[in-house]
This record gives C-alpha cells, sequence and structure tokens, in this order.
C-alpha cells in the first residue's frame, strides 16, 4: 500500500477498527514511513488534548424547566407551536428581555396543570378588596410605591428580622440567613386578612428587588384567578404563579410557607429554594 | 477519561431499570418515572450539547431531547441500546439546531464566567485553543470527533448515532482530525511532538 492508501486508513488503524491482515499492512507501512508514522503521532496528541476537554455541570433547574415544559405538552392542543416558542429560550438569562420572556413562558405552560392555590373557602382568605393585587400590579411598577399599599391598608411594624421570632413566636427563615446575592431592604411583620406574616424586601446587587413573605397559612388567596404552574424545584414542590414581568413562587417551608415575588426565572426559584431548605436543616 | 466510565455506569444502571419497566412507565407519562430517566441519563446529552451547540444553548436543547424522547418512546425498538437511541436523538437535535442557526457562532466555554473566574494560570490554554479549533469545523464532523474522542464509541455505534454508513466513518475521523489539527497549529498549538 502507498501512502494515500495507508493516510485514508490511519484513523481505523489508530482506533482498532481495521480487521488482523490490513492492520499488519498499516502496521508494516508505518514502521516504515516516517511521514505516515508521524500522522499517527499527531492522531494521538489530539486524543490527549480531547482527554483535557471538560464540561461544567448542568445548571440547576433544569428538571425542573423540563417539568414545566412536559406538563405544558400533556395538555396536547397547540402543543407544536408552544414548543417552538419555549425552545426559543435560552436557559440562561443574560439579557434584558428575560424577565418578560420567563413570565410570557410561564403563562403559555399553563393549562390542565392548573392548580389551586388552596381550596379553603374561609371569608377571611378572601381579600375582597383586591389590595394584594394592586399591590402585585404596582410592583410590576415600582416596588417602593407598591410597598406604601401594604402599609397603607394593613397594620405593620418594621422589625429587624432577627427581632421578628418574639411578634410571630417563630425564627423566620430570613432571620436565620439572608440569600447569597441579596441584601435585606426592609422587614415587616405585616397582619393581613388571611394571617400575620414577615414580609422582607431583599436588593439584588443590581438594585432590583425580590420581596419574601414567610406565612403559616398554605397560601393566601394572594393570586386568585392567576394560573398556577405546579413543578418541582430544587427537590421541593412549588407553584409557580406567572406575573407581569416576573414570577411569583411559593413552597413549603417547615410548618409555614414562603412566597416570593419578583423572581427572574426558574434558577432563581431554584436558588431560594435551596437557600430556605438549607436553613430549615438547620433549625 | 472519566466520561467512558460515567457512560458505562450509565449503561448498566439504565438497562436494569428497563428491565424493570421503566421505560415503559415513562411511556404511560409517569411523570416520576420520566425523571429518573432524566436524572440517570441527562449528564451524557448536557455534555454533548455542550461540545456541539455551545454552553448558551446546551440547556435548553438538552431539555429538547427529553421533550422528544418522551414523546418518541413508543418508537425505540430496543434494537439498538438506550443509550445508542438517546445519543442519536441528542445528535439529530443538535445538528438540527445548527443548520438552522448557521449564522451563529458557537460559544466557547471560554465565554463561560466560571471559566473566566479561574486565574490565568489554572486555565488550560491548551484545550481551550482545541475548543476553538472544534468551533471552526463542519458540526458532523465535530459530532463524529466527540463521540470517538470524549464518548469513546465504537464505530458502529457512532455509524448508528449519526447515521452513516460504517465503513465511512474512519475517513470521517480522520478527515476531522486533520483539519482540528490544521486549526490548532494555525491558532499556535505547540503539542505536535
Ligand atoms: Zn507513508
Amino acid at each position: 500500500m502507498n501512502c494515500s492508501q495507508i493516510q485514508e486508513l490511519l484513523s481505523d488503524y489508530y482506533d482498532r477498527e481495521l480487521k488482523e491482515d490490513v492492520r499488519q499492512h498499516v502496521e508494516a507501512h508505518l514502521k516504515a514511513c516516517d511521514r505516515c508514522a508521524e500522522s499517527l503521532a499527531a492522531f494521538e496528541s489530539l486524543s490527549l488534548l480531547a482527554g483535557k476537554l471538560s464540561t461544567p455541570s448542568p445548571p440547576a433547574g433544569m428538571w425542573c424547566e423540563l417539568e414545566a415544559r412536559l406538563q405544558k405538552e400533556s395538555q396536547g392542543t397547540g402543543s407544536v407551536v408552544l414548543l417552538e416558542e419555549k425552545s426559543r429560550l435560552p436557559f440562561r438569562w443574560y439579557g434584558r428581555y428575560s424577565r418578560v420572556i420567563t413570565a410570557a413562558v410561564l403563562l403559555l405552560a399553563v393549562g390542565i396543570g392548573y392548580l389551586n392555590f388552596t381550596g379553603k373557602e374561609h371569608g377571611a382568605h378572601h381579600h375582597a378588596d383586591g389590595v394584594f393585587n394592586q399591590y402585585l400590579t404596582a410592583f410590576e411598577k415600582n416596588p417602593d410605591s407598591a410597598q406604601q399599599i401594604l402599609l397603607k391598608h394593613y397594620q405593620y411594624d418594621p422589625v429587624q428580622p432577627q427581632q421578628a421570632a418574639r411578634l410571630l413566636g417563630y425564627q423566620p427563615a430570613i432571620a436565620q440567613s439572608v440569600p447569597a446575592g441579596y441584601e435585606v431592604q426592609s422587614s415587616y411583620v405585616m397582619k393581613m386578612p388571611c394571617c400575620t406574616c414577615l414580609q422582607t424586601v431583599c436588593k439584588r446587587k443590581d438594585g432590583s428587588c425580590i420581596v419574601i413573605f414567610e406565612h403559616d397559612d398554605e397560601t393566601p388567596e394572594w393570586f386568585e384567578g392567576q394560573p398556577k404552574i405546579k413543578a418541582t424545584c430544587n427537590g421541593e414542590k412549588c407553584c409557580l404563579i406567572n406575573l407581569d414581568q416576573d414570577i411569583a413562587a411559593s413552597w413549603q417551608h417547615g410548618k409555614r410557607h414562603i412566597t416570593v415575588i419578583g423572581i427572574r426565572d426558574v434558577n432563581e426559584v431554584n436558588s431560594l429554594v435551596a437557600w430556605s431548605e438549607r436553613d430549615s436543616d438547620k433549625s | 477519561m472519566a466520561s467512558n466510565q460515567a457512560s458505562e455506569q450509565v449503561r448498566e444502571a439504565v438497562s436494569t431499570e428497563v428491565e424493570a419497566g421503566l421505560l415503559a412507565r415513562c411511556l404511560q407519562g409517569d411523570r416520576q418515572a420520566q425523571q429518573r430517566l432524566y436524572e440517570m441519563t441527562m449528564h451524557l446529552v448536557y455534555r454533548l450539547m455542550v461540545r456541539l451547540v455551545g454552553l448558551q444553548d446546551a440547556a435548553d436543547l438538552t431539555q429538547q431531547v427529553y421533550l422528544k424522547l418522551f414523546s418518541k418512546l413508543d418508537q425505540f425498538s430496543g434494537k439498538s441500546r438506550f443509550e445508542t437511541w438517546l445519543y442519536r436523538l441528542a445528535t439529530n437535535e443538535a445538528l438540527q439546531f445548527l443548520r438552522k442557526n448557521k449564522n451563529r457562532k458557537t460559544k466557547t466555554l471560554m465565554g463561560d464566567p466560571v471559566n473566566q473566574d479561574q486565574p490565568e494560570s489554572e486555565r488550560d490554554e491548551q484545550r481551550e485553543l482545541l475548543e476553538v479549533a472544534m468551533e471552526r469545523i463542519d458540526p458532523e464532523l465535530r459530532s463524529i470527533f466527540m463521540l470517538r474522542e470524549v464518548e469513546k464509541k465504537s464505530y458502529r455505534e457512532i455509524a448508528e448515532i449519526v447515521g452513516i454508513p460504517e465503513g465511512t466513518v474512519g475517513s470521517r475521523l480522520t478527515r476531522a482530525r486533520r483539519e482540528l489539527q490544521t486549526h490548532l497549529v494555525e491558532l499556535g498549538w505547540e503539542g505536535l511532538q
């Protein structure tokens, strides 16, 4: 065999995919021909280099998103179109439109998976005054003025999270640690029609904020009439609610519940669930 | 490389569970079974996706693969191994995506913020050169190279995954290796000898 024939078989030889008789021919040639032997050595160097390739760990929360997509799929109608739209979504959100897209996706994900937050029909649970709705709407535009709506309608005590226990009768999660990447801006023990809860506004480094509610009741009817998605986030059963530009999430935390509004994406839900669960391990 | 061992473990785990009716339960839409299958195998798909389409789209496309997988599971005949079938779905998904987004540049791991946090000295420049070189070759050649060098697949499996005759795997691999070498040398690789 001449060099060009050998070169054609070089990968097969290198990967030990040649039949024995052909392999012997190639081997004999390689012993006699420096040029072909060099080509083979180059394959080896390349393999060594390829062996150094590493893969980062998959981002957290992939199952959580996939589950929401599966749920949406199982509804059948229009799934092809919806799938197409969803498929355009980058999983990691760097862009400035990401919040809007997230919200749109959560909206698409709704249907049969619709869940009621609570089946309870107590009068006390109804926010007939719609204060919380007003609050949510205002929050999308300006969290500070939204806060004023709550403060205007409900009795409250501004507290340091560490001192909230004496008013609440329990040590809230936020008193044990602040989720990484946020800073507590304000914290109130708030007497709402449903229950007394601890409301904490946390700022991200970029100045935007999330609001964490820790409350006794399964979930107050804060999001009445809004579509809800059941998902597993960081191993916890979570309820996700599509707000205008961001999402709200609610999950059980020990005997109580945590609800957070102003979340940007499912990854953020995961990290917040992880934060609250880490604390419950401690206590 | 550890990946081969990991892949071997997945193979065993999956085949044991397949016997236990995991696939059948997935097919019935059993969410827990689906999650189980996903968790056992997703790192293989994700790793392939990172290499084929880049970090930016790897997670989304990995999910796409599982959406397809769960909806097409009835088409899995059992003739090939489940793992081969999964690789095939993943490779198709990646190549289809790259065809649709021809003008888009694959973002390498070099763009990964995690990597950038590392001190310069700890980053393997040689490895990064290979990442850049891989972006420059044809996606199908890239996938064949990955399946061989990282996933350690046999020619027969590669043929099945990519959907090409077994006899052409070797010549394509030779082309992939040559082209990678050419790009690496252009990029200043000194690893040759
Ligand atoms: Zn020769």
